[in-house]
């Protein structure tokens, strides 16, 4: 009834609006960011073990161990916020009716993004990237669009799920 | 303006579902910084916003966020200086309720 009488008040002499801005929906969504997120972080790893097997590690190495470790864990945070966005804005009702795992694996994501950045631990980035991939194979899949699997043409030359997008 | 409290009305869907698009909420002036606080701001590019505080820093900055994923982020919204903000809800009267923000 308040509501009423305001929208009333408000047709008769307009109050001042304030705006609840959102982003612009610009619909470009694409897996591919977070995927070369995690790549770059399995890279950094594999970079930081190198320096590691030194019998002793000058000041620059330690600058470097020290860069390398920022990085990483930049690159975390890009992996969470990009499936993030995809999680959040693109994903609605009928992709999670027909993806149910779509929840649990964006959590994984997240609690996996954490872990390798914790940890110089090869592992934990290589699974982090397979549960980005699946993600990535889900996203395209809900475009109607096929993937195909291919080793990264570069270090650290894992596979990652691409979209097949030729016609 | 009455008795130093203010109406407006609420455009967007960036504080959905808590404040749904096209709410009234009614302000009065800023009296404490509590985080989670509800606030009218003027921005220099988006004109009045109202947003959830998060955190007011060293600088005495203001930094807020949307409570929905569609929102602008609190890099976009960036740092707000006190003069800028217009008052903090006091409640929100929207189509299917009516909401205190003390």
């Amino acid at each position: 009834m308040i509501y009423n009488l305001l929208n009333f008040i408000d047709k008769i002499k307009p109050v001042e609006k304030t705006s609840a801005h959102c982003d612009i929906p610009c619909k470009i969504y694409d897996p591919i960011t977070s995927q070369i997120a995690v790549l770059t972080m399995i890279r950094l790893v594999d970079l930081i073990n190198e320096i590691e097997t030194k019998e002793s590690l000058t000041a620059q190495d330690h600058a470097q161990i020290s860069r390398l470790v920022s990085q990483k864990e930049e690159h975390g945070h890009i992996v969470k916020d990009e499936i993030r966005i995809i999680w959040g804005d693109y994903i609605k009702q009928p992709q999670l009716e027909k993806y149910p795992e779509l929840h649990d694996l964006a959590h994984s994501i997240m609690l996996g993004a954490s872990k390798a950045k914790q940890n110089i631990d090869k592992s934990a980035t290589v699974d982090l990237l397979e549960k980005v991939n699946r993600f990535a194979e889900i996203f395209w899949d809900s475009k109607n669009i096929k993937t195909f699997k291919a080793v990264s043409p570069y270090p650290p030359e894992q596979e990652l799920i691409y979209p097949d997008l030729k016609k | 303006m009455l008795f130093d409290l203010s109406i407006y009305r609420v455009k967007g869907d960036s504080m959905s579902p808590y404040i749904p698009n096209n709410s009234f909420v009614i302000t009065k002036p800023l009296t404490n910084m509590k985080k989670n606080k509800l606030l009218i701001f003027d921005h220099k590019v988006y004109g009045k916003l109202i947003k959830s505080l998060i955190n007011v820093d060293s600088s005495n900055f203001f930094w807020f966020k949307g409570n929905s994923s569609k929102s602008i982020s609190m890099q976009d919204i960036g740092p707000i200086k006190k003069e800028q903000i217009i008052g903090e809800i006091i409640f929100s009267i929207s189509k299917s309720s009516i909401k205190f923000h003390l």
